[in-house]
């Protein structure tokens, strides 16, 4: 099996290693999907229906069409409409303006039908019915008596509500493509988080050869697992553009974006849970519904991190339908609500048996890894200075808590990951796949990979992504990515200079096993004499270039990663204010290839958690069916005043080999913020976002008791 | 907040200025039609009174965008945004929101950071404006740009345009800001990829007089 090379031949690797493309993000001059701007383009425009449920009864495209300035009208054939933002028709025209114009002028007439936008309305049972299947699919484990009657002879149980909100993903790039058809040819530049998936898919709708359409992502403002479709909008455009013959761009509105391309699912939990006299799990008991919009699915993983023994675990958990846009992966789906709902039933069992959160962690979570960064974490954050044995006993109106949360993610890699290096005359390498970086980094681990795989500088290495013309490389969801293309890029870069070292043995009259190459060099680890520059070198290879196309091995990337955060808090019980102070993060992601896009990432993971557990919450009106705060004036993401400090422990375990790290961070902070704001005012926010109204009513109600 | 101010110019609240001059009701989206009695109405009810699609008479408006004079005719809603990505080409600033919310559009008009999402282009006549474009190239980077690539001040890059423009601006009126300061600074800015620990060392590095290597 392949092996990464040992940590003294690793000149980047695992060092602060700043973008490849930082000098294009920075300075505006990277192309973003968005930026494309081709000779006679048009701009598309996809007409939404405004109603949560309804009848196309008709559609009149002919002033739409009469308009001038515009070029295209499309019906998209919708006869049922079932959520505010559905799709119904669309327009090209010669202006963004102009198409907007002309949505304006199709006539439909809608027959409105009865709809549900919350999952209490939709479980009902004089519900308006919104699928053929029903509205509600259930899931169940367990024996539910059997639990009660563990539950019942436990020596502590705890009884809770628990929920997680809806979360929209805003990706600051929205949904969308620029196409054009050249020769026959499709050529799309396309936000997405899978290049060659969309190739496959935009062949597939038009029943074209997938050399036939060409897909383009160098770079992309954002995907957190919602862009990995072609979508309506990407199908629309192509069609737009085949039906013009010229380029068109359709990018969603940012209110398209809120309504219509995903959002992470819901979940309303009630918990039973029970331990004995020594802190030990005996049951747990979970009863829940949770709103994937009008698709559906909305599963999270249940039990969770923690060991509940055989036959003593029920859950039942229903999949609800309401007329609102379907969900779609988020970052490491399911878990963080699984992790919210776990990590503060945790707490109020240690709490019920008198234990502290932490040693009860230990003594019910089997994972050694975490067992080990729950102590890190602990000494940092000064859990035995600032937890507070009393919760909401500190003095004065700005209390201070402490809490903790935990998660854990897979991983892996694709086998299929293919990547071509070339080696050039004038010492130059060129490595090339279809990647795409989403803004993870990943076009910096191919480029600084390859540099220490072949032991040469960065600078003579030009990593190339994010074209369908580049060698396979699968889709960025899962957290995948970099056990996918890195092990792909050792392992061609690793043929490629056993290639290049037979020629260059040869010119050095030694064997091309004894080779190595350092810092730039080439030579012999035998005879140090023996040893030639490695630009040189390539310039044996007689104008040629010497090329060599080869994929994923195994060995050098594992999955299964381990983490837990600590969170300390300040509420102001005389306004409600929660403000996130500082956190700690403890994340293993096996071997680290660049520490410092490492911790952006884990940064990152704990601002959008963070935002979902104090802001975000995609309302929805039940009196019109529709969505309340489509905008970011309503919807509320997390912003400068609310970031803390962070303190991030890689928790690097090279042995491991490469494991992704898009997701795992992105699931413990809601649980540990949560539990901080207990522990600093000693009444429970069982529902997300933890607002300021939510915690004044909770401290009134508390005051009440 | 930083002495001289670094305000943007005030958004108009909840509905995007171009939106509000075209009338209420333009097409379906972008409109702020919330309520059972206009949802109920029928889509040809609700059209703009004068939808001309691009018969709509233009004029010339004349700008020097990062030292460069440009003369561009635009229609009278198009807003600035719009016609710097579009029409120039100059597609550093990004439209995320469109709203005045994000920040993602900021450009130096005048000697003021304003959100080009909001303004008309022609109300940008005869100004002097500095795009992301204009504050450093490749190679001949501005120490906001150096510090922003040394910290990893990004991910995806989208926001980034934005943010450099308004520290830029914010360091210009306040060379030694506190952490309070630069936060208060960017406050009109949003990155969604949470990026914002990494700004602020990189902000607070330039604050302390460390310039970008």
């Amino acid at each position: 099996m392949a092996k990464w090379m040992p940590a003294e031949k690793m000149r980047y690797i695992g060092k602060d290693v700043p973008r490849t493309d930082g000098p294009a993000k920075v300075t505006g001059t990277a192309k973003f999907s968005y930026d494309i701007i081709l000779p006679g383009m048009l701009y598309g425009k996809i007409l939404r229906s405004p109603h949560p449920h309804a009848y196309v009864k008709n559609i009149d495209l002919s002033a739409a069409a009469k308009l001038p300035g515009v070029a295209a009208v499309l019906d998209l054939n919708k006869y049922t409409v079932r959520y505010q933002g559905d799709e119904i028709a669309a327009v090209a025209a010669v202006s963004p303006d102009v198409a907007e114009d002309a949505c304006g002028l199709i006539k439909i007439v809608y027959q409105q039908l009865p709809y549900v936008v919350t999952e209490q309305d939709a479980m009902k049972p004089d519900a308006p019915r919104i699928a053929e299947s029903g509205n509600v699919s259930w899931q169940r484990n367990g024996d539910k008596e059997k639990v009660e009657t563990i539950l019942a002879a436990s020596t502590h149980v705890i009884e809770t509500e628990l929920h997680c909100q809806v979360q929209v993903h805003n990706c600051l790039e929205t949904h969308g493509c620029v196409a054009v058809w050249e020769d026959g040819k499709l050529k799309v530049w396309i936000s997405t988080q899978g290049v060659h998936g969309c190739r496959t898919d935009f062949a597939e709708y038009f029943e074209t050869e997938e050399d036939k359409v060409e897909v383009n992502c160098e770079y992309m403002g954002g995907g957190f697992g919602s862009k990995f479709e072609i979508g309506v909008e990407g199908q629309t455009a192509a069609r737009l553009a085949k039906m013009t013959g010229k380029p068109v761009k359709l990018m969603l509105s940012r209110k398209e974006e809120y309504l219509s391309v995903g959002n992470r699912p819901s979940v309303n939990a009630h918990v039973k849970a029970g331990c004995d006299g020594q802190g030990k799990i005996t049951a747990l008991w979970v009863e829940s519904d949770g709103t994937g919009g009008v698709g559906g699915n909305a599963g999270y993983p249940m039990p969770y991190i923690f060991q509940i023994p055989d036959g003593a675990f029920y859950f039942k958990h229903g999949h609800v339908r309401i007329n609102a846009g379907t969900a779609r992966a988020q970052r490491a789906p399911g878990h963080p609500q699984s992790a919210f709902i776990t990590d503060q039933t945790i707490d109020m069992l240690a709490q019920a048996a008198g234990m502290d959160p932490i040693e009860f962690r230990i003594l019910n979570d089997p994972n050694k890894a975490r067992q080990r960064q729950y102590r890190i974490g602990a000494e940092r954050i000064g859990w035995s200075q600032k937890w507070n044995k009393v919760p909401g006993s500190g003095k004065g109106p700005k209390k201070r808590g402490i809490g903790i949360g935990t998660g854990q993610w897979g991983g892996g890699g694709a086998r299929s990951t293919k990547v071509t290096v070339d080696i050039f005359p004038d010492g130059k390498v060129n490595v090339s796949t279809g990647t795409q970086d989403l803004g993870t980094g990943v076009r910096t681990l191919v480029h600084l990979v390859a540099a220490d795989t072949l032991g040469i500088s960065m600078d003579l290495v030009t990593p190339q992504i994010g074209r369908s013309i580049y060698p396979f490389s699968t889709a960025s969801g899962g957290s995948i990515t970099t056990g996918s293309v890195t092990p792909a890029v050792k392992n061609a870069c690793d043929v490629a200079r056993g290639q290049f070292f037979q020629k260059v043995a040869a010119a050095l009259g030694v064997s091309a096993e004894e080779l190595t190459c350092e810092d730039g060099v080439i030579f012999s680890t035998k005879d140090g004499s023996k040893k030639m520059r490695w630009k040189e070198a390539c310039a044996l290879l007689q104008g040629q270039v010497l090329s060599v196309t080869d994929g994923w091995v195994e060995g050098l990337s594992s999955s299964g990663v381990a983490g837990c955060q600590f969170c300390e808090v300040e509420v102001d019980v005389e306004t409600g204010r929660v403000k996130p102070i500082k956190f700690v993060a403890v994340q293993d992601f096996g071997l680290c290839l660049n520490s410092l896009t490492s911790r952006s990432q884990i940064n990152g993971a704990i601002v959008m958690g963070l935002s979902w557990a104090l802001f975000e919450d995609r309302t929805m009106d039940p009196g019109t069916g529709t969505m309340v705060n489509p905008n970011m004036e309503n919807y509320k993401v997390l912003g400068n005043m609310e970031v803390p400090e962070m303190d991030v422990v890689i928790d690097n375990m090279p042995e491991r080999g490469v494991i992704g790290l898009g997701e795992p961070p992105r699931v413990p902070t809601a649980g540990a913020l949560a539990n901080a704001v207990y522990n600093a005012i000693g009444v429970r926010i069982t529902r997300m976002p933890i607002t300021a109204d939510k915690v004044l009513a909770a401290l009134a109600r508390k005051g009440g008791e | 907040m930083s002495k001289g101010g670094n305000k943007k110019a005030p958004p108009v609240k909840g509905l995007d200025r171009r939106t509000f001059l075209k009338g209420m009701g333009t097409g379906l989206i972008g409109t702020a039609t919330i309520g059972q009695g206009i949802l109920a109405a029928d889509a040809a009810a609700a059209q703009p009174a004068a939808a001309k699609g691009e018969n709509i008479e233009k004029a010339a408006v004349t700008m020097t965008i990062n030292g460069k004079k440009y003369t561009v005719e635009v229609e009278p809603r198009e807003v600035l945004l719009e016609v710097l990505r579009e029409k120039l080409q100059l597609t550093g600033a990004k439209l995320v929101c469109g709203h005045g919310e994000c920040g993602a559009c900021t450009v130096i008009l005048n000697g003021r950071i304003v959100y080009s999402c909001l303004m008309l282009a022609i109300e940008a006549d005869g100004a002097k404006i500095t795009t992301i474009e204009g504050l450093g190239q490749p190679g001949n980077l501005h120490p906001v740009q150096k510090k922003f690539i040394e910290h990893d001040a990004y991910q995806c890059g989208f926001c980034t345009p934005g943010f450099e423009v308004a520290l830029a601006d914010l360091l210009e009126k306040n060379p030694k800001p506190t952490l309070e300061d630069i936060k208060r600074g960017l406050a009109g800015n949003i990155c969604r990829c949470g990026a914002h620990p990494h700004i602020f060392n990189a902000a607070l590095d330039l604050a302390a007089g460390k310039g970008g290597r």
